[in-house]
């Protein structure tokens, strides 16, 4: 289970001990922005195909 | 692919299917932008239930650790805070793409017959929509969770007789608290997901059986574009770039988490629950809150009946799309002075 | 086109179901969160019995020992993790599950267990008794 469950009954104290940093804008950008572009790429790829197919009817 | 679809083949009867898929068709007319936006929130509700499935692995809902499984899955779970922050702006954007589902189905007239039953369930559809968002904005137990769900669950009671029982129901107890928590969970991730799917698998069913309802003005469609693989691809598109879309407003701007909530401090001033739910706000704060529940319960139940009240929509009278217009400029209006007047505090 | 789309979806799912599986298996627990632990206090414990506690995520015991020493122990069986009950007079741990017995310095008296219950390292300051990992010094 969880971590934070470690230490009976201080919640509290597990609670100020956590990190509640998430990864800085630069970490969160160099995994979401390829992602990102890779998905406007594959949109414009289904838009060209589907006048491709739309053409061929 | 061929052999397994003639395993199923030589098993049932797959004409149906192969019918509809050779056959469905989508028409093609200046407006036919509209029709992406069913599918949009098909595909939106997909993602918030695998985002909240996976934030359920690690989520606790009591008091005692609720804030904290929050605070442990954005700072410590690898993505956590990606799976978060899509939930979160995820929701957003599923309230934003059913009311504009909706509206553009209201001013096409896309409830005439024989669409009412459809019409009556995307209202329903929009109101568990609404409550997925209400019962779910508790769960990380901050200040202004506690005290947003605080006011939700009150204004009941200024229904006369029945409205203190349907607080009590709301709250799981006489404030809220633990109980209030447990409950808001349950009806997040079992029933409310439950009836929705539900309805939407009908919802979604009734619109293969009658198809995409063309607007009056259109005369005539500039022909029909094949549902597969043409609209479907196209379809698909959309969905990748609101998807790109979604993800650069995750990375950008993640999900806050404010600290958990001291339930014996006053309430924080200039408190507003989210934007989807600022009009009935500014409502209840402008006209007596008896008065105001009246209202909002009369124009819900007004809107639901709208393919029934519309006697006759083929003649093309105004009287409607002016009704319509109404709604959508008082909504616009109270939301805007809401954020305004809460902003000067 | 067909290959560049279907590539493009192969590599689309790969980058989202990594997150997702990343996201599943659960992070390891930070050691120093846990590096020095108060168990009881000094006279809480006559000699010769036990205490229970949670330790590193697990259950261990705090030990007095006839002679008035104290050991703490991890209460965890080394065979399938079960937890271990401490038997008198037989000054025993016991396991329910598979039978294996542990002396009252952790070592394996009957199997199935394959290896001796972990130590920590107790250290008493003050009124109080604190437990340690073994590779922790206090």
């Amino acid at each position: 289970m969880a971590a934070f469950l470690l230490l009976e009954g201080s919640f509290g104290q597990v609670a100020d001990t956590l990190s509640t940093t998430i990864p800085s804008f630069t970490d969160r950008l160099n995994f979401a922005l390829p992602l990102i572009v890779l998905l406007l790429i594959l949109m414009l790829f289904l838009m060209l195909k589907s006048y491709e197919s739309e053409r061929s009817q | 692919m061929g052999r397994i679809i003639r395993f199923f083949d030589e098993r049932f009867d797959l004409s149906l299917i192969r019918n509809w898929i050779q056959h469905k068709s989508v028409p093609q007319h200046k407006h036919s932008f509209w029709y992406y936006f069913g599918g949009l929130a098909l595909f939106l509700l997909m993602v918030q239930i695998i985002t909240g499935i996976l934030l359920a692995f690690y989520y606790s809902p009591n008091p005692a650790n609720a804030n904290e499984s929050v605070r442990y899955i954005m700072g410590r779970v690898h993505y956590g805070w990606l799976i978060r922050s899509i939930h979160f702006w995820g929701a957003n954007f599923l309230i934003a793409v059913v009311l504009v589902h909706m509206f553009s189905a209201f001013f096409m007239k896309a409830y005439r017959k024989p669409r009412e039953l459809m019409w009556i369930l995307g209202v329903v559809i929009l109101g568990l929509v609404l409550t997925f968002s209400f019962t779910g904005y508790l769960l990380p137990w901050t200040t202004l969770s506690y005290f947003a769900t605080k006011v939700g669950v009150n204004t009941p009671m200024v229904i006369p007789i029945i409205g203190d029982f349907i607080s009590k129901i709301m709250q799981g107890g006489e404030d809220v608290g633990a109980a209030t928590l447990t409950r808001m969970f349950t009806l997040h991730t079992v029933i409310l997901p439950l009836i929705t799917l539900a309805l939407v698998s009908v919802h979604v069913l009734l619109s293969q059986v009658f198809g995409s309802s063309v607007p009056i003005s259109v005369k005539h469609a500039d022909g029909e574009t094949r549902f597969f693989p043409t609209f479907l691809m196209r379809d698909a598109a959309v969905w990748s770039g609101t998807f790109a879309v979604l993800l650069a407003f995750a990375t950008i701007l993640p999900a806050n988490l404010e600290g958990k909530v001291n339930p014996i401090m006053p309430a924080p001033a200039g408190i507003k629950p989210e934007w989807y739910f600022l009009f009935i706000f500014q409502t209840l704060k402008t006209i007596p809150e008896i008065a105001a529940v009246g209202v909002i319960t009369m124009g819900g139940v007004v809107w639901l009946m709208v393919p029934f009240l519309d006697r006759k929509p083929s003649e093309g009278k105004p009287f409607f799309t002016l009704f319509g217009i109404g709604v959508v400029a008082y909504t616009l209006a109270m939301t805007v002075i809401a954020y305004v007047t809460t902003a000067q505090h | 086109m067909n290959r560049i789309l279907a590539g493009g979806a192969a590599i689309f799912s790969a980058y989202v179901i990594y997150p997702v599986v990343r996201f599943l298996i659960p992070p390891p627990v930070p050691l120093d969160a846990q590096l020095k632990v108060q168990v009881a206090t000094i006279d809480e414990l006559k000699p010769n019995s036990a205490k229970s506690f949670r330790f590193l995520d697990k259950a261990a015991v705090l030990i007095r020992l006839p002679d008035g020493d104290y050991e703490a122990l991890s209460a965890k069986c080394t065979h399938l993790g079960c937890t271990v009950a401490f038997q008198q007079p037989e000054d025993i741990f016991y396991c329910n599950c598979h039978g294996s017995e542990f002396n009252i310095d952790g070592k394996v008296l009957k199997g199935p267990a394959p290896l001796p219950l972990s130590q920590y390292v107790v250290s008493i300051s003050g009124n109080d008794i604190y437990v340690t990992a073994q590779n922790q010094q206090a």
